[in-house]
């Protein structure tokens, strides 16, 4: 990347410019970041986009009144204008004590990934996937298809003398399809990796194969006449979803601060099944480039929010940890991991008597109890353990905080797509209702 | 505002092939108190250069977080790189685009930045109504934010543009609980197109809509369940500006359409029941200013309107340059950017569904069991035109009469089937505009329309 100045004297320079200003507390990140992406539309390469992006993040408490200033850009009079800004922006704030950034200084520096990325592979990589698709899912029509590397270069500190510096980088592929035949289109599903490596095929990562098949398998779909309270279960992509609503619901701050989560007062009980265990482990081994540190300076550890069906701990920042009177997270992140089962996804599956099977999901927002209906997408109708046919216009309802309490099993086999690692989940008890 | 430093911006252009080139400056504010707490406080701005450049039916593009004629320079040259790197690889003989005559729209109003201190003002003011007046809240969030993009466009066929697009809103969260204990939640946006500090000179003359907002509330805490299955309905009009913009608009976007959705096969033919019309508006719609005008997309192309339903039948899509090409139509002028950093794609601007000649009463009163359904929190629609919808507020009618608040729930259709069974049209169009729609970019849209009476599946008990 071509700059004057690096990430971390920027970085400096804000908090020295801070400090000449008695603004007390204070943070700063910066980063530059470069993005090589090959885009592909109808099935054809469409456009090559390559970006240069800089952004410093600064965050001011001056006598606890919190003030934020983001700007894109490294030029001097910029940076120090923001800097500036920010002051102002935090004299018109009320003081709250319950600001609080890590002051245990010291630096650490990570490499994470692989910043150099090869985009001439990358390229053929897609190709290679295009060509795979064609021969091997004909059916299958890309609608878009994105494909980058993103080279990331970053430095937080704070006024206690806390400092990272992160260089990172990784490969990502996201795409979303449909199936077709004879004018006949089916609803679009989707597949995406993150990964560190292309030396393996495209459609050997994740769940892209899996996904491929079930789309070509939904031309024809019946809709749902029926109604009745059944077995849903769930791809480990679509698993991912329902369980990130859980958690945003019941656990991250805005539930806390609100005292809208119907787990304010659980924690260290019981509110799953006691085969579950979510973690947010951004060190794990299926997560690439995962979080280093959080917004307010603190190490970013791995954590379990619920352990063995039983609420270990809330997703809170510093602050509402301590607006709350809890604990703050281990980490702010969304690297979700779930332990699997021990159960073969076949044993799950011809376990169900009725129920679904579900790789799309398009719901409204749960309400704040939990409370959700969705549309089931890309879905099949299971009778007597195996699949019959696709369905339509097929919606399920439940809510959020009873399903996890009746988890029917999870299976053995996991999804890992560099973002975390997921299994398969069946849910008794939900209603499935059609027309 | 961004100075115009690109004027012979053309003597850099590559021979040969089709280019633009965009300065562009995006600046949020977003001020957020939660139970009185501000827990957030914060500016942001964004800046750079960018260029597309089209050739053989592949494009090259490249930006930078810098505004300088240096910087102008190198995107260029990386666009051009990229371009060639694909047509060697990948292209399509397809030369360059029909050459477009626009005339340069220039705007000269000033982007006023509002002092953050009366975003802060603002927020406590509501915050300090909701305390005085709703007693019964067990929780609330008062968020202030203004987005604004500000362009200067140039392309290889002299299209000119200099345009701002600022919007401001105050979003409203509020929370209760039923007698049971269980929480629920409503919310609305409040302000529109323009700056903070137009939108909010006075906030008591928002304070009627917080008084409904609070009384919907209240009637949701005694709310029951949505019984499930296929209901009639009378939508209200933000709930036909959704249905507009997700389960038609994304359809006949005309990328989509070339990648074979429900649209394609269904052009000049009857799609919804005639009494449904529906177009995307560029800038002005019934004889009055958009909620969000775009008058020069970032092709640029002047913009016009894009009938997309004219008595119930499909007759148009909505295009960039390259898709009009395809068609043989003309563009439309719905190619947009969010960021300098982004390339543009076809999006909507302001869809709606025509107003009708219904009274919202008589509708209501023409409905034996169902219900009236107002507002949502989120919608998706995929490529067979299948919806859905997640509803935040409604209400049960009995015998023709409004009865108990619904609690939330999603409805969901397939919209070509589901707009057949519109069967009422209300006489008058409600406009929205917060938010944004997700297609690989975010993108601040208009859409409105009136009541609709029809039937969809709606998920419940």
């Amino acid at each position: 990347m071509k700059t004057s100045k690096q990430p971390g004297q920027i970085v400096n320079t804000v908090l020295e410019h801070l400090r000449q200003k008695d603004a007390g507390v204070a943070s700063c990140r910066a980063y530059e970041e470069r993005t090589r992406e090959i885009n592909v539309d109808a099935n054809a390469f469409s456009l090559m986009r390559t970006t240069f992006d800089r952004s410093v993040e600064i965050s001011v408490y001056p006598g606890g009144k919190k003030g934020s200033v983001t700007v894109g850009s490294f030029d001097e009079t910029d940076i120090l204008r923001a800097a500036e800004d920010c002051l102002a922006a935090a004299e018109e704030a009320e003081a709250d004590d319950a600001w609080q950034l890590e002051d245990r200084a010291g630096h650490q520096s990570f490499s994470d990934g692989v910043p150099e990325g090869d985009i001439d592979m990358l390229f053929q990589r897609v190709k290679e996937l295009l060509e795979q698709i064609k021969r091997e899912f004909p059916k299958i029509v890309i609608e878009q298809l994105v494909a980058d590397h993103v080279l990331r270069n970053e430095y937080y500190g704070n006024s206690h003398g806390v400092s990272y510096e992160r260089v990172l980088g990784a490969y990502h592929l996201w795409f979303m399809f449909t199936a077709q035949e004879d004018g006949k289109v089916t609803g679009y599903n989707y597949s995406n990796i993150t990964t560190e490596s292309l030396d393996k095929p495209l459609m050997d990562c994740g769940m892209i194969r899996q996904s491929l098949e079930d789309t070509e398998r939904q031309l024809n779909p019946v809709p749902m006449e029926d109604r009745f309270t059944g077995t849903v279960l769930l791809t480990p992509k679509i698993a991912r979803e329902i369980i990130g609503e859980a958690l945003y619901q019941f656990t991250f701050d805005r539930a806390l601060l609100t005292g809208n989560s119907v787990w304010k007062e659980k924690l260290g009980q019981k509110v799953a099944d006691q085969r579950l265990t979510v973690s947010l482990k951004p060190r794990d081994k299926s997560v690439v480039c995962g979080a280093r540190y959080t917004a307010e300076g603190y190490p970013a550890e791995d954590f379990d929010v619920i352990r063995n069906g039983v609420l270990n701990s809330f997703c809170l920042t510093k602050y509402a940890a301590n607006k709350t009177g809890n604990e703050r997270a281990g980490n702010n992140s969304f690297d979700l991991v779930i332990a699997p089962g021990s159960c073969p996804l076949k044993n799950l599956l011809s376990s169900i008597e009725k129920g679904l099977y579900v790789d799309g999901y398009s719901g409204g927002e749960p309400g704040p109890d939990g409370t959700f209906s969705a549309v089931a997408k890309n879905s099949f109708l299971i009778e007597n353990g195996s699949i019959t046919h696709p369905v339509t216009e097929t919606m399920i309802s439940g809510n959020l905080a009873e399903m996890l309490c009746s988890l029917r099993d999870l299976s053995a086999e996991q999804m890992e797509d560099g973002e975390g690692s997921v299994p398969y989940m069946a849910f008794d008890g939900l209603l499935i209702s059609g027309r | 505002m961004l100075q115009d430093i690109l004027m012979d911006a053309k003597e850099w252009f590559p021979a040969g092939v089709h280019t633009e080139l965009r300065a562009q400056c995006n600046r949020d504010r977003d001020v957020v108190l939660v139970q009185g707490s501000l827990t957030r406080n914060s500016r942001e701005e964004t800046r750079g250069v960018s260029a597309r450049i089209y050739q053989n039916g592949v494009c090259g593009f490249s930006s930078v977080a810098e505004y300088t004629q240096d910087a102008a320079k190198n995107v260029l040259r990386e666009a051009a790189d990229n371009a060639a790197f694909m047509d060697r690889h990948a292209g399509k003989g397809k030369g360059t685009l029909p050459p477009f005559s626009g005339e340069g729209i220039v705007q000269r109003e000033e982007l006023p930045d509002t002092e953050q201190k009366r975003y802060i003002e603002v927020v406590k003011d509501f915050d300090d109504y909701l305390l005085r007046n709703c007693p019964h809240l067990t929780g609330r969030t008062v968020r202030a934010a203004e987005d604004s993009m500000e362009k200067l466009l140039k392309t290889s066929d002299g299209a000119e543009g200099h345009f701002i697009s600022p919007r401001s809103f105050v979003y409203i969260f509020l929370n209760a609980e039923t007698k049971d204990g269980a929480p629920v939640e409503v919310y609305a946006p409040l302000g529109g197109e323009g700056t903070f500090d137009r939108q909010f000179e006075n906030p008591a003359v928002w304070y009627p809509k917080i008084d409904t907002l609070y009384r919907q509330l209240m009637d949701k805490r005694e709310g029951v369940h949505a019984k499930a299955g296929l209901r009639t309905v009378i939508l209200g009009g933000m709930m036909s500006g959704i249905l507009a913009h997700e389960s038609v608009g994304h359809t006949v976007e005309a990328d989509a359409v070339l990648s074979g959705s429900v649209a394609a096969t269904n052009l000049h033919r009857q799609v919804a029941s005639e009494k449904v019309s529906m177009t995307d508006f560029a800038h002005t719609a019934f004889g009055e200013r958009c909620p969000l005008p775009v008058f020069l997309d970032d092709e640029g192309i002047v913009c016009s309107d894009a009938p997309l339903i004219e008595n119930g039948i499909l007759t148009g899509y909505m295009h960039n340059r390259e898709s009009a090409q395809h068609f043989d139509v003309a563009p439309t002028g719905n190619a947009r950017a969010f960021l300098f950093s982004d390339e543009p794609l076809i999006r909507m601007r302001n869809t709606a569904v025509h107003p009708g000649k219904d009274r919202l009463e008589d509708m209501i009163a023409s409905v034996e069991e169902g219900y009236y359904l107002l507002d949502y929190n989120n919608g998706q629609a995929d490529a067979t035109g299948e919806f859905m919808f997640g509803i935040t507020c409604g209400y049960e009618i009995r015998k023709g009469k409004i009865g108990k608040a619904i609690l939330d729930t999603t409805i969901s259709g397939v919209a070509f089937d589901m707009l057949k069974t519109v069967d009422m049209v209300g006489d008058s169009v409600t406009w929205s505009c917060s938010g944004y729609c997700g297609k690989k970019q975010p993108m601040p849209v208009g859409m409105g329309g009136p009541a609709l009476r029809c039937k969809v599946l709606i998920g419940g008990r």
